[in-house]
């Protein structure tokens, strides 16, 4: 039976259905999980909400806005920062959170005059800001506080403001993919269209789908204006709020999580005409891929296959070094959704770990599809909402050598002595780009090797300290069984790059993009 | 301490027979107190003589929860203390979240004195939602009583409430003790009412006729036992009184399906 039922949920058999194991030469059609279902009672599920997701996951990377909760406190406190989707403009969105912080009187008198005053103090607080947004929360919905009504009267009393209203009380759907969902088609409802962008590019595209994870954002951007490529706007990391307005204008939308963001992809093809092309910025041979069918949809192929190269050739020898040392080693890929299918396959060919398991929180079934379809590894679990007992049995039988996560069942991994990447947030990222990837692996290898998971359990009150548990590093535990060539080897390499990556593209200058730029501006001219 | 709830459809007459009963019941010596389930706060102007006290609500919204009982509770007719939970304007807010609140506020301040013979709840409309349902939930009224007329939306109404009742019934202690027909002068109109108590398994526990004298007494901002006590009308509330101190027919009550309430309501000729 490819079904599997964890002994900690016997208590639980609906769970069952939410477990699939892939067996030898068994098709994806023998079994599926069941997913993006309602939370079973019972099972503590790791699950989000989706307010958090529409906040948390696509809302607050927009850059240039004030993000404001309208409820309690709480609600703001836990979408508050702890994802690091960075921006070039010394991170304002990350760096202050706002909320009305709504009480017991305000839920009985109505709480639109706090909402008001809210918005009114926090523009006068930050002058320079002049675009916000407002997330409704569970208690203010149930009340019927008329967001969009606030919001245009401030718009009236304060003409150089704009202000978006993102619908999606935490009870409105059964995790965080609901939020993903709802802020997308209000976007693409009350913004896109309402500003135009300037035009400086025969090539322009919206970057969607992408929320600039410690940079993540500028690195990819970094290809595209290489190639001459204009980025109208980015959903939504490092993006601008009005450029944001101005999706309607772009020629292709380059996708990049397709499970937060196809939704605003799919209604910009049928509103505006605009193709959706979805890439990959994970993995060499994946964005590789990318950045080619980006150039063959131009015309400009060869820009592409320039960067390819010049790129494969510098990075290349470094990730190999880490392949060598990652070989065979065991590795549950636990993200949130998206991830599972960008990472499945690559990891295993490009880094040379196996997965072991592969589990989503608010994927739906079309994600595990891909998941476990590019999951090369036999008796891979695949499992939908995990619990954190499922989790930890998973990691005893399955023995995983290291598990991409995120900080939640990440936590109490360490404390049975699995390493664990944080899969979100990153730990030393960016992980996208060629440089990007190499930086991932060598997290992954700092990872594994680290000497700290045995020393956690040395007990230096009374356990004897020896040689074998006192001093050890980490190419001592990882170069014990490598051949002397590999070892010795100079045509590959261990990480060069600097601690910082990302902040020297923000100065560079792009010679395809300059020529592109004076041809507008003679044709408007 | 026995703890009544007055439900009905809105505009029924909720407020004025419950003060005209507080009244009767003062009459007999009991000690009551009335607590307004309403926004419009108007539920003790009759026994207290105009709204003179401020609602509950006002004063948490102004001085947060630091309310002084004395602020929001008066004594008005013959002893009876009154007091009005309050709530937002209409349109915005949450006012049964208001009654749950003010409810809670009321138990903390110790406005529940032991010697009390009477507290009735004066609840808005229909049981809308759960906050309005609040009087009769965690054991606090035990009774209830329906405020009805001879016209199809008031039963219609009266039907509805008793499926709320229901739901709380068999969870708690809260029983129907029956319904008060206030009467709109509709012909054959006690027959009717009497016919519907009797499909819901309760009673009509007294008939109000309709009186100018009621509305004479409410424009001086009065009961009318207070106002003009030898009236034949304040009679009909001492009755009502005097009945319901009585009482001891409590029943979970059984709503009809819609289409019964209309074969009752054809039988009478009401919806020829």
């Amino acid at each position: 039976m490819p079904y599997h039922l964890f002994k900690v949920s016997e208590c639980i058999p609906e769970r069952e259905k939410h477990v699939v194991e892939k067996g030898k030469d068994e098709e994806i059609t023998d079994a599926l999980p069941l997913g993006y279902l309602n939370t079973i009672p019972g099972t503590l599920s790791e699950r989000g909400c989706v307010y958090c997701g529409a906040k948390h996951v696509i809302g607050t990377p927009m850059k240039d806005v004030i993000h404001m909760s309208h409820g309690p406190i709480g609600c703001t406190y836990d979408t508050w920062q702890t994802k690091r989707y960075i921006s070039d403009n010394d991170n304002f969105q990350i760096k202050y959170t706002f909320a009305t912080d709504v009480k017991e009187s305000n839920v009985i008198f109505g709480a639109n005059e706090l909402l008001k005053d809210n918005i009114i103090a926090a523009f006068k607080a930050f002058p320079e800001i002049k675009r916000l947004t407002i997330y409704q929360t569970c208690g203010t919905a149930l009340i019927g506080d008329d967001l969009e009504s606030i919001a245009k009267e401030v718009m009236d009393e304060m003409p150089e403001v704009d202000i978006f209203v993102c619908n999606a009380p935490g009870f409105a759907g059964p995790s965080q993919s609901g939020g993903h969902h709802k802020i997308n088609i209000a976007w693409v409802e009350n913004k896109v269209g309402t500003h135009e962008p300037k035009i400086t590019s025969d090539y322009t595209i919206n970057y969607v789908g992408e929320y600039n994870i410690q940079g993540d954002q500028e690195v990819m951007q970094d290809y595209f204006k290489r190639m001459g490529i204009q980025i109208i706007s980015t959903f939504t990391g490092n993006g601008s709020y009005d450029d944001l307005r101005g999706m309607h204008r772009a020629k292709l939308n380059v996708l990049e999580c397709a499970r937060s963001a196809e939704y605003i992809c799919n209604e910009l093809r049928k509103r505006y005409g605009i193709p959706r092309m979805d890439i990959d910025g994970f993995g060499f041979k994946p964005l590789s891929d990318s950045l080619r069918k980006i150039g063959i949809f131009f015309g400009i192929e060869e820009r592409a296959e320039a960067i390819v190269k010049e790129e494969t050739a510098r990075w290349k020898p470094e990730l190999d070094w880490y392949k060598e040392r990652l070989k065979g080693k065991r590795v549950c890929l636990w993200p949130g959704g998206s991830k599972l299918w960008h990472w499945a396959h690559v990891i295993h060919e490009e880094m040379g770990v196996e997965v072991v398991s592969v589990y989503t929180k608010f994927g739906h079934q079309g994600d595990m599809e891909k998941g476990i379809s590019r999951c090369d590894c036999e008796g891979a679990l695949a499992i939908d909402d995990p619990n954190e007992l499922e989790s930890l049995e998973a990691m005893e039988t399955l023995k995983p050598d290291v598990i991409f996560t995120g900080k939640r069942p990440g936590e109490y991994a360490k404390k049975i002595g699995v390493p664990y990447i944080n899969a979100h947030a990153y730990h030393n990222g960016p992980y996208k780009g060629f440089e990007g990837w190499v930086r991932f692996a060598r997290d992954i290898y700092n990872a594994i090797y680290s000497p700290v998971h045995e020393l956690s359990f040395v007990d230096i009150t009374k356990d004897e300290i020896t040689e074998e548990n006192s001093f050890v590093t980490r190419r001592m535990k990882s170069d014990i069984n490598l051949s002397k060539e590999i070892v010795d080897s100079t045509s590959i390499r261990e990480y060069t790059g600097n601690f910082d990556c990302v902040s020297h593209l923000r100065e560079k200058s792009y010679p395809y993009l300059e020529e592109q730029i004076e041809k507008h501006k003679q044709m408007a001219e | 301490m026995r703890q009544v709830a007055i439900y009905g459809k809105g505009g029924i007459g909720k407020s004025t027979t419950t003060q005209n009963l507080a009244a009767g019941l003062a009459e007999m010596k009991k000690k009551i107190m009335i607590v307004g389930c309403d926004p419009k706060a108007d539920s003790t102007r009759l026994v207290l003589g105009g709204l003179v006290q401020k609602t509950v609500l006002d004063t948490l919204r102004e001085n947060g929860e630091d309310v002084k009982l004395d602020a929001v509770l008066k004594e008005g007719y013959g002893d009876i203390k009154g007091v009005e939970s309050g709530g937002p304007e209409p349109g915005v807010g949450c006012a049964g979240r208001g009654i749950i609140t003010s409810i809670g506020l009321l138990e903390r301040l110790g406005a529940y004195d032991e010697d009390l013979d009477y507290v009735f709840y004066d609840v808005l409309g229909d049981v809308v939602c759960g906050g309005f349902a609040m009087p009769i939930r965690e054991g606090k009224a035990k009774e209830i009583y329906i405020v009805c007329s001879g016209e199809m939306m008031a039963l219609y109404a009266a039907n509805n409430i008793c499926k709320g009742i229901t739901k709380y019934a068999q969870r708690g202690g809260v029983r129907l003790g029956g319904l008060i027909c206030n009467s709109r002068k509709v012909e054959g109109e006690a027959e009717l009412v009497a016919a519907v108590a009797k499909e819901i398994g309760t009673q009509m526990i007294h008939f109000v006729p309709r009186d100018k004298a009621v509305t004479r007494a409410e424009i001086n901002k009065k009961t009318v036992i207070d106002y003009s006590p030898e009236e034949k009308q304040a009679d009909e509330y001492r009755a009502l009184a005097q009945k319901i101190d009585d009482n001891d027919m409590f029943v979970i009550p059984k709503p009809m399906k819609i289409e019964k309430l209309e074969e009752i309501l054809r039988e009478h000729g009401i919806l020829d």
